[in-house]
């Protein structure tokens, strides 16, 4: 017996970051996670599997296209056709999904209620029973699994739930629950959603997310799709296979040896080819920061928009790559011989910023008063506050901003003072 | 930090240039421009912190030779002398070449790092006036103004860049800024988002939309029920309004049907098609019966003429004796076969003789041709000559040896090149003086020689290898006789006869010391015996002198043991080669005279030859000579006696060939005999007897074939003779056979004629058998005719029976009748059939017919039409709306237009964050640099404010009294300066904003602020050399004067170097300061 493993759709959530611009290439990361989905159909087929499993989040909660729905039901139908009956439960992104609410499903699909856990119509032909509950309310906060139903005999059992198990970084601790409960109900297989970073939580029995099918910023880097699992007598096989049509990659660029910006640029071509060649022939959507102790760094720091501009350029004659961010993050080439003292040697005037830059971030609220005092702080759209971006809630953030506005500011003193 | 003394041993264009700064006070250093001044304010970093690795400096010395020496003094008064070399790797030394490590230097400088002390620490004209500048840039901002003057680095212009570079941007009231251009409700964030929710399809509108399609689908359906009644009723009475005519109409046929069954008993249905038939038939017998008959009329008539022409052709048919049926009359178609048999056989005869007559005319030619061939043959043979016998002449031919006369010429060439050979050997070894003849002489034999050759060889060998080795011991000895000679020249250890020597002297000596004693000679010495005395005394002092030298000799040669072993080496090695030599005279001897004993054997060998003997050396020569001559006269020999036999044979052989030539010829032919006889050569006889042999029996060839052709050409015509009679008697033979042909016949005339008769009689009997098979069959169809007529008169007397009527007129009448009613029984069911297929029987039409009123029926058609037109247009209104529903809906098939869209937002919502990165990074970077001016303006205000109007009101001569911290309009801390008050102002002076100060001033009051700040440094031990630059250019003489003072002031706790190119300015420094504060160095063309 083989099912296909998948969660965290998000059909139709945008790419983040990706800043529109001439010889991007937009065509061909386009619904992207329309694509993702396609595969992951065309995947079922070729493999004849006997079930799909979709672990929640088919949408994006705040998305209101029913035509998603409409693109998701013709998916559903298309493995209709392909005699390949789906397991659904809704995430919380479908819980407070308005468009999740109407859409009716063809007749392959089992999908589970979300009041009391539920065990499907057991297939015993081809020896397995599925059980689940779906979300009846975005912010599910009590255990779901401990009201799973008991083990089907004599088939393969596997639970299909939506959760962060005992928490998971970046992720809301929905529908809370531990290994130990999950496995204390003598399940077969696990097929959990809701963290899209993948994971085989645990092989006895097995625990696994797969992760999302595409990611869709720079935080959901690398491989994405679905989990192939191939059950023999005594023997559970569980495999990742790809899914995504755009691969993201953080490229990290050593600078440590580039005396100056135009060789930080072909160390850039170098990794970002590199990286091109690990996504498997996928367009790639990349973010480079250079890093290492350089002598490049005031240079980058003062060149940054040639920096920009040429790392993009590099993107670009790749064909398929589109620069999302090129970020310096470089230290200047001369260590000091007291690492507290940092920017010691670069002249007083230097150390004095950046004393007062340290002063500043040990002040989180002085920082955040400093930022939004800014004439442009208010006109920023909330979107553009939001995590991940201008987040100024995120201190992390905050101090990178800080430590590049030192960065700079001494980049701009030394060659002033040249 | 001091530098008490600067040497610029080689750095620039510089050479040991040395410079004493050690003494208290200001420190002028004088030079035009390009005179270095820029050079020694770099050679003073380059000394504290190293030399740059991409120096421009070493344009006068290499690289490796710059080299910068110093004294420098630290804060606590310690000293180091350095050296700074241009190295990579320890450039920094002491004074005498030791590696000193950074770190000794570095505890001087106190942390004060290189950009530090280039910025701080030094100052030029251009950065005075920047400066100067750059406060009133900053609107005498007193932080920026506190800020700026600590160092070189443009604060100001810093903040400027960062501020212009977030404004270009964003600004709030700009509009091409990217970030404008992005936000805002006409922004394009905004645009993208609109453009998304436009695309976006709600869930509510779908639901609306399949509920409005499923609603209107039941409308439809409610429609098209309603639709269906109307158009049934309709088509009732449309049903029932067709059927009228057709009602009427059946109703009037089957009337007219019951009025004709009374008119009486119709015939049956297939009577009419009968009685047709019938009719046509008898028609067509009749007919065919009168054709007959006048067809066999024409053929008689014919017949009959052809009798006629019959008997007008002289042919009575009597030649054909054998038939039955003889005579025209009985003539069939046997009859014409025969004829045309007659007619071939007639044609074969007339073929035979003509054939026949050809054959016996080219018999008749060829014997001809024969005979004349065989007269001219015959008169050819009789002239050819009788065949010759040649028998003899071949055999002599063949009897000649095969190449007798190429061997002959061959064998003299070979003897001619033999005598040559031989004559040439001869003279090559002229020098043996061998005799012609050399068959008989006694020479040594080979082996004999060899041996004894051998033997004088080595007899020669042994004493040459003598006379070597006494030479090689002749050198020996002189080698030895030179080193003992070289030994005995440095001062030689005495020999054992040097020892003797002494000893003997000694012993001499002793003795005449003896007798003088034993004499008493010694004891009566008086006045007279003074010379006895003293020769005593000398041959006393001979004695011990000898005895010295005795002992000396022997204490040598046992202190010099190891010199004397050499010494008696050397000289016995000298005696045995001479020995040696000795020995080898004597062995040299023996061999020389054994050599002579053999030479005079080798002689006596060559005695028996009568031959003078040749050297030993050259006896193999001889021998290979004595035998290449031997062999080439036997050769020669050889070939002489070859050559004579040969032309012996070839002399009898011409004799032969001469004679028998001779006699093949006739008398005609003496010319060709004469040739035959003047022959001499074998060659050229043979030649002419082989042609002569071919010539004849060609003759003889032809004589014979001539003959054979004659007598072929005599047998050919005796039998062209024998063909011409068998032709001619089988032509006589035909003759008969044809005559006889005729009388069988009853015929005459000749062939063509019989045949041309035979074949007109042919013809007519052809053409009167065709008319008879004509006759036959018209005759056969008469009676066939008469016969069909019969059959068709009884078929009409069946069918009236059958249809009970008693003539065929009354036949005719039934027939008619049937045939009506027929007619009116299809025009009822064309009736029937019009009311059938409407849906109803027959008689219900007829009753629903009957039950309507034709005017009220169409009156209530036309409501039906009414109600199905309306109802029809109501449906199709609704349809068209539910197509639309519908297509509207299979629009909505999962269309990824609004997240295209979203896409889009997401990519403006990116350049937003992008950019707003950016601005936020540009703004923070000038709140640190605001943050940092503040903070040092804080700390730093009171005490620098406090020494900067100290050195303002200085430099200014008193003109300003107080800078003063004061509150510009915008709240923020401003610098401003007071005037001294004007004479007869009562309180306070003026304040001045620095944009309302004079160029100059500005640059002074730069100048305090700089030198300020300065203090700070001095107060935390960390002074350092201050180098200016040219900073007074600008300055008149007292303000000059002013500086000077406040720079010497200053040169307490800093050390001040003054550069200028303005020897003015000594004479400027010399008036303000006193001579012990003010050094004057000079460099270039001024040192």
């Amino acid at each position: 017996m083989r099912f296909l493993h998948a969660a965290d759709l998000h059909i139709d959530s945008p790419l983040r970051g990706l800043e529109r611009h001439e010889d991007a290439p937009a065509d061909l990361l386009r619904a992207a996670t329309r694509r993702a989905m396609e595969n992951l159909v065309v995947l079922a087929a070729e493999e004849r599997v006997d079930a799909v499993l979709l672990a929640g989040d088919v949408y994006d909660g705040d998305w209101k296209d029913f035509e998603t729905a409409l693109f998701f039901r013709k998916q559903l139908e298309r493995l209709h056709e392909a005699g390949i009956p789906v397991y659904l439960v809704s995430g919380n992104h479908d819980a407070a999904s308005r468009i999740s609410r109407t859409l009716s499903y063809p007749e392959n699909v089992f999908v589970f209620g979300t009041h009391a856990p539920e065990t499907a119509p057991p297939d015993f032909e081809a020896g397995f029973a599925v059980h689940g509950q779906g979300y009846a309310r975005q912010d599910v906060k009590e255990n779901l699994a401990v009201g799973y139903p008991a083990a089907v005999p004599g088939v393969l059992n596997i639970g299909l739930l939506h959760t962060a198990l005992n928490g998971r970084d970046g992720h809301d601790p929905y529908a809370p629950c531990t290994e130990s409960e999950l496995a204390a109900l003598g399940y077969d297989y696990w097929a959990l959603g809701h963290i899209h970073q993948r994971e085989i939580v645990s092989k006895e029995p097995y625990i696994v997310f797969p992760g999302n099918i595409q990611g869709r910023h720079v935080r959901e880097a690398g491989p994405k799709g679905c989990t192939l699992v191939t059950v023999r007598p005594g023997h559970i096989e569980a495999e990742h296979r790809d899914l995504d049509v755009v691969r993201w990659a953080r490229v990290e660029v050593d600078a440590s040896g580039a005396a100056d910006l135009d060789e930080v640029c072909r160390l850039a071509q170098g990794a970002i080819e590199s990286a091109r060649s690990e996504a498997g022939g996928r367009p790639l959507a990349a973010r480079v920061t250079i890093v290492g102790r350089s002598d490049a760094h005031a240079e980058l720091w003062r060149e940054r928009e040639r920096l920009g501009a040429e790392v993009r350029a590099i993107g670009q004659a790749c064909g398929d790559v589109w620069v999302e961010k090129v970020r310096p993050a470089t230290a200047p080439a001369q260590l000091s011989s007291d690492p507290s003292a940092e920017g010691a040697g670069t002249g007083e005037l230097i150390e004095g910023i950046l004393r007062t830059a340290r002063e500043l971030r040990a002040d989180e609220d002085s920082l955040r008063e400093s930022i939004k005092s800014s004439e442009l702080w208010n006109k920023l759209p909330p979107e553009a506050r939001d995590r991940g971006r201008l987040d100024i809630a995120d201190p992390q953030w905050c101090g990178q901003l800080l430590d590049e506005a030192a960065a700079l500011l001494s980049a701009m003193l030394e060659e002033g003072a040249a | 930090m001091r530098i008490e003394r600067l040497n610029l041993v080689r750095y620039g264009h510089f050479t040991d240039c040395a410079l004493d700064f050690g003494a208290p006070g200001l420190h002028l250093v004088v030079g035009p421009n390009e005179a270095g001044k820029s050079t020694l304010r770099s050679a003073v970093g380059e000394l504290l912190y190293g030399i740059h690795p991409q120096t421009k400096l070493d344009f006068l010395h290499a690289m490796q030779d710059l080299r910068i020496d110093a004294l420098l003094r630290g804060a606590d008064g310690t000293t180091l002398d350095v050296v700074r070399l241009k190295k990579t790797k320890d450039s920094l030394r002491t004074a005498d070449d030791a590696a000193l490590p950074q770190g000794v230097l570095d505890g001087l400088l106190a942390g004060i790092d290189k950009k530090t002390f280039g910025s701080v620490f030094a100052l030029d004209h251009e950065e005075l006036r920047a400066g100067g500048q750059a406060l009133l840039d900053g609107k005498g901002d007193l932080g920026e103004a506190l800020f700026e003057s600590r160092s070189s680095a443009r604060l100001s212009r810093v903040q400027e860049q960062l501020r212009e570079q977030y404004k270009a941007l964003y600004t709030s009231r700009g509009r091409h800024q990217p970030l404008n251009t992005l936000l805002g409700a006409a922004g394009r964030v905004a645009e993208a988002k609109r453009e998304r929710e436009a695309a976006l399809l709600d869930p509510r509108v779908y639901k609306k939309l399949t509920d409005d399609v499923a609603e209107a689908r039941k409308q439809v359906q409610r429609l098209q029920e309603s639709l269906n009644r109307e158009r049934t009723e309709l088509n009732r009475l449309m049903r029932i309004r067709q059927a009228y005519p057709a009602v009427e109409q059946r109703r009037r046929l089957l009337e007219e049907r019951g009025s004709l069954l009374q008119q009486g008993t119709p015939a049956p249905g297939h009577a009419g098609r009968a009685y047709a038939a019938i009719v046509e038939g008898r028609k067509t017998h009749q007919l065919a019966a009168k054709a007959a008959r006048g067809e066999l009329a024409r053929i008689d008539e014919k017949l009959a003429d052809l009798a006629e022409r019959a008997k007008q052709l002289e042919f009575s048919g009597e030649a054909l004796e054998d038939s039955e049926d003889a005579g025209f009359e009985h003539a069939g178609v046997e009859y014409a076969a025969r004829l045309r048999a007659l007619i071939e056989r007639v044609e074969e005869l007339r073929e035979s003789r003509r054939d026949a007559q050809a054959r016996l005319d080219a018999a008749k030619s060829a014997a001809n041709k024969k005979n004349l061939d065989l007269t001219k043959r015959q008169a050819a043979l009789e002239k050819l000559r009788a065949p010759r016998n040649t028998a003899p002449l071949r055999a002599a031919l063949k009897a000649v040896p095969e190449g007798l006369t190429t061997r002959i010429e061959s064998t003299r060439k070979q003897l001619a090149s033999a005598t040559s050979k031989l004559a040439a050997e001869r003279k090559r070894h002229a020098r043996f003086a061998l005799p012609e003849q050399l068959g008989d002489l006694a020479v040594p034999g080979e082996q004999e020689m060899q041996a004894a050759v051998k033997r004088i060889a080595e007899a020669e060998h042994r004493a040459a290898e003598c006379e070597r080795l006494r030479d090689e011991q002749c050198a020996r000895e002189r080698e030895g006789r030179r080193v003992l000679e070289r030994f005995l020249q440095q001062d030689p250890p005495p020999s054992e006869a040097d020892l003797a020597k002494a000893r003997e002297r000694r012993g001499e000596l002793w003795k005449q010391v003896r007798a003088r004693w034993s004499t008493g000679a010694v004891a009566d010495t008086d006045d007279s015996g003074r010379s006895d005395r003293s020769d005593h005394e000398a041959v006393l002092a001979d004695f011990e002198s000898a005895l010295a030298a005795a002992d000396e000799t022997a204490d040598r040669m046992r202190r010099e043991a190891q010199r004397l072993a050499e010494r008696k080496n050397l000289e016995q090695a000298v005696q045995e080669a001479a020995a040696r030599i000795a020995e080898l005279d004597e062995e040299l001897a023996r061999a020389r005279a054994e050599h002579g004993g053999l030479l005079a054997g080798w002689d006596g060998l060559w005695e028996a030859s009568a031959l003078p003997a040749p050297s030993p050396d050259a006896a193999a020569d001889f021998m290979r000579a004595f035998q290449r001559i031997r062999e080439l006269s036997e050769e020669v020999a050889r070939q002489e006696a070859d050559l004579a036999d040969d032309e012996a044979t070839a002399e009898a052989h011409v004799r032969r060939l001469r004679e028998l030539l001779a006699s093949t010829y006739d008398e005609g032919e003496a010319d060709s005999a004469d040739a035959a006889t003047a022959a001499t050569g074998l060659a050229e006889l043979r030649a002419l007897a082989e042609e002569r042999q071919a010539a004849l029996t060609e003759a003889a060839r032809k004589h014979a074939t001539a003959l054979t052709q004659v007598a072929d050409l005599r047998a050919e015509a005796a039998e062209a003779e024998r063909d011409l009679n068998e032709k001619a008697q089988f032509i006589a033979s035909l003759d008969t056979y044809w005559a006889d042909f005729l009388a069988t016949h009853a015929l005459e005339g000749a062939p063509l004629e019989v045949r041309s008769r035979l074949e007109s009689a042919l013809k007519l009997t052809e053409e009167r058998n065709q008319l008879l098979e004509g006759r036959e069959e018209h005759a056969a169809a008469l009676a066939a005719g008469e016969e069909q007529l019969e059959q068709t008169a009884a078929d009409l007397a069946r069918l009236l029976t059958e249809c009970g009527v008693a003539d065929e007129q009354l036949l005719k009448e039934a027939i008619a009748l049937r045939t009506s009613l027929d007619g009116i029984d299809a025009k009822l069911e064309v009736a029937v059939s019009a009311l059938t297929g409407q849906g109803a029987s027959v008689e219900q039409l007829e009753r629903e017919v009957a039950d309507q009123d034709l005017g009220r029926l169409d009156a209530l058609i036309s409501e039906g039409e009414q109600a199905v037109a309306e109802q029809e247009s109501a449906n199709n209104t609704k349809s068209i709306e539910l197509a639309r529903l519908e297509h509207e809906l299979a629009g909505l098939n999962g269309s990824a237009k609004a997240a295209e869209k979203a896409e889009v937002v997401e990519q403006e919502l990116a350049a937003v964050v992008g950019h707003g990165h950016e601005y936020l990074r540009l703004y923070l970077a000038e709140r640190l640099l605001l943050e940092n001016i503040e903070a040092y303006r804080q700390q730093h205000q009171g005490p620098v404010l406090r020494r900067a109007q100290e050195a303002f009101t200085a430099l200014t001569e008193g003109r300003f009294v107080q800078l003063v911290d004061d509150t510009g309009t915008d709240g923020k801390a401003v610098l401003r300066a007071r005037r001294a008050p004007s004479p007869g102002e009562v309180g306070d002076g003026q304040l001045v904003d620095v944009e309302g100060m004079s160029e100059g001033t500005r640059d002074q009051l730069y100048l305090a602020l700089r030198l300020a700040t300065l203090e700070r440094y001095a107060e935390e031990g960390r002074a350092m050399p201050l180098l200016l630059d040219d900073v007074l250019m600008t300055f008149d003489d007292g303000r000059s004067a002013a500086a000077l003072r406040v720079f010497d002031d200053l040169a307490e706790r800093f050390q001040v170097i003054l550069l200028t190119h303005h020897a003015h300015l000594i004479e400027v420094a010399a008036a303000a300061l006193p001579s012990q504060r003010l050094h004057v160095h000079r460099v270039g063309a001024q040192a």
